[in-house]
């Protein structure tokens, strides 16, 4: 058997799992039937999926420390040393992004036609509203969260301008535009301020 | 493409707008039947996009996590039989389980993940890919068919190809239909692979003999032999 093959068993129990995740023998029938060619692979994870019992696992047991204490540190570790593979994909996909191709993301994300939103948003100058960041999480095909620490991290590496002395005292914007402040900076028509400011509602 | 349970996406949604003091002193509640009580799935979501990784905010939303984890590896060798056998014989069974549970953690590179989904089913999951590597490692014995048989002339012939064909269900069949589920699952699982599919796909599934051997990809007596041999070893496992 290949490694691909067993792979590819593993996806499809897996997924089936998400979907019945308290299977019985009907549904596990149910799969193999869909997939005879994992027959056997579907079987074996049917019988190590039965062999649990239902007791309850809410009972108080005493919290093994001991597992805890050996193991978080290996996790941590990982978890600080290692950038996020979503994140760092993300990254690269909002790198992408240039030119021409702003202003058709703009429209295909419904936006519209005014692609220093996006910028701003890509930047992370603008706060996007989640229906915004859904349909660029869909069309990048990333998650939101990983979209979101990426923009987060880009205002935070953003440049400070400097200052020549003057008699004020220097302004470094701390956080992002608002999504309204930024419709409204674009003074466009009533109807397509009224329009964009809608793609807020669901916040 | 698979979507978090919309409960948890609202829920990931709301925890992010929240001050970090917030989220700490939600990260303490541990009463999953709190209304404040962090779903695993939207703290491995943020544990997987690094969430405030500037910050110590990560560090204890991982600590919540793993301590979770913890809890959960322990609960399934609660509730499995050949685990608990497992355990007695290696005291770092919980945090080998851990250390292998983060290392698939980390390797996931789906938009989203089946641990974003279904913490619980992942985690299981997970804990059974690590039991039957366990048991792979333990499990010295040769499968049947590989066993030879020697007639009387000195002929060889393969140890399977000599067991009779009986075409009917034997009563042992029927008593072992009436074992508890997660006791019988529990025996199944130390067999050779071939034997316990052969007893899942003809006593449990109660499929035919034709699609029992097809699935198995051997002749009907072999599948019976399989299944003789599994219900023999079972036997013995259940007295």
């Amino acid at each position: 058997m290949t490694n691909t093959f067993k792979v590819e068993a593993k996806y499809i129990v897996e997924n089936f799992l998400m979907d019945y995740p308290n299977p019985n023998t009907k549904d596990w029938s149910t799969l193999i039937d869909t997939h005879p060619e994992f027959a056997q692979e579907i079987a074996d994870a049917a019988i190590f999926h039965g062999s649990f019992n239902d007791t309850n696992i809410n009972e108080d047991v005493a919290f093994d420390q001991k597992a805890y204490d050996a193991t978080i540190s290996q996790v941590l570790n990982h978890v600080y040393q290692t950038p996020s593979p979503s994140v760092l994909e993300a990254n690269q996909k909002i790198e992408a992004i240039k030119g021409p191709q702003i202003k058709i993301i703009s429209i295909t994300i419904g936006i519209g036609p005014y692609p220093v939103l996006l910028n701003g948003i890509l930047a992370g100058r603008i706060l996007a509203p989640n229906s915004v960041l859904n349909s660029l999480s869909n069309f990048l095909k990333v998650p939101i969260l990983a979209l979101q620490q990426v923009f987060q991290s880009k205002f935070e590496q953003s440049v400070i301008p400097s200052f020549k002395s003057t008699e004020s005292k220097p302004e470094v914007k701390t956080n992002s535009k608002s999504w309204e402040a930024a419709v409204r900076s674009l003074e466009l028509s009533a109807d397509e301020t009224v329009r964009l400011l809608k793609l807020s509602d669901e916040d | 493409m698979r979507k978090r349970d919309p409960k948890h996406e609202a829920s990931l949604n709301t925890l992010i707008q929240l001050l970090p003091e917030h989220i700490e002193r939600l990260l303490l509640i541990n009463d999953h039947h709190n209304s404040e009580y962090i779903a695993s799935e939207v703290l491995a979501s943020l544990v997987r996009a690094r969430y405030s990784v500037q910050s110590d905010l990560l560090g204890l939303i991982t600590r919540a996590l793993h301590r979770r984890v913890i809890i959960g590896i322990h609960a399934c060798i609660r509730r499995n039989e050949t685990l608990r056998t497992l355990a007695i014989g290696n005291s770092e069974l919980v945090q080998d389980t851990a250390s292998y549970f983060w290392e698939k953690f980390f390797e996931d590179e789906q938009l989203v993940p089946n641990y974003e989904v279904r913490f619980g089913v992942y985690l299981q999951d997970r804990v059974i890919d690590y039991m039957r590597h366990l048991l792979t490692e333990e499990n010295t014995r040769e499968s049947m068919d590989t066993f030879t048989s020697i007639d009387e002339e000195g002929n060889s012939s393969s140890y399977i190809d000599t067991v009779s064909d009986d075409l009917d269900d034997s009563p042992e069949i029927n008593v072992m239909r009436l074992q508890d589920q997660s006791r019988l699952m529990s025996a199944l699982v130390n067999l050779p692979q071939k034997e316990r599919n052969a007893f899942y796909f003809r006593v449990e599934c109660k499929y035919d003999w034709v699609k029992v051997a097809e699935f198995l990809g051997c002749s009907i007596p072999k599948a019976r032999d399989l299944l003789n041999l599994s219900i023999e070893k079972l036997q013995g496992a259940l007295k």
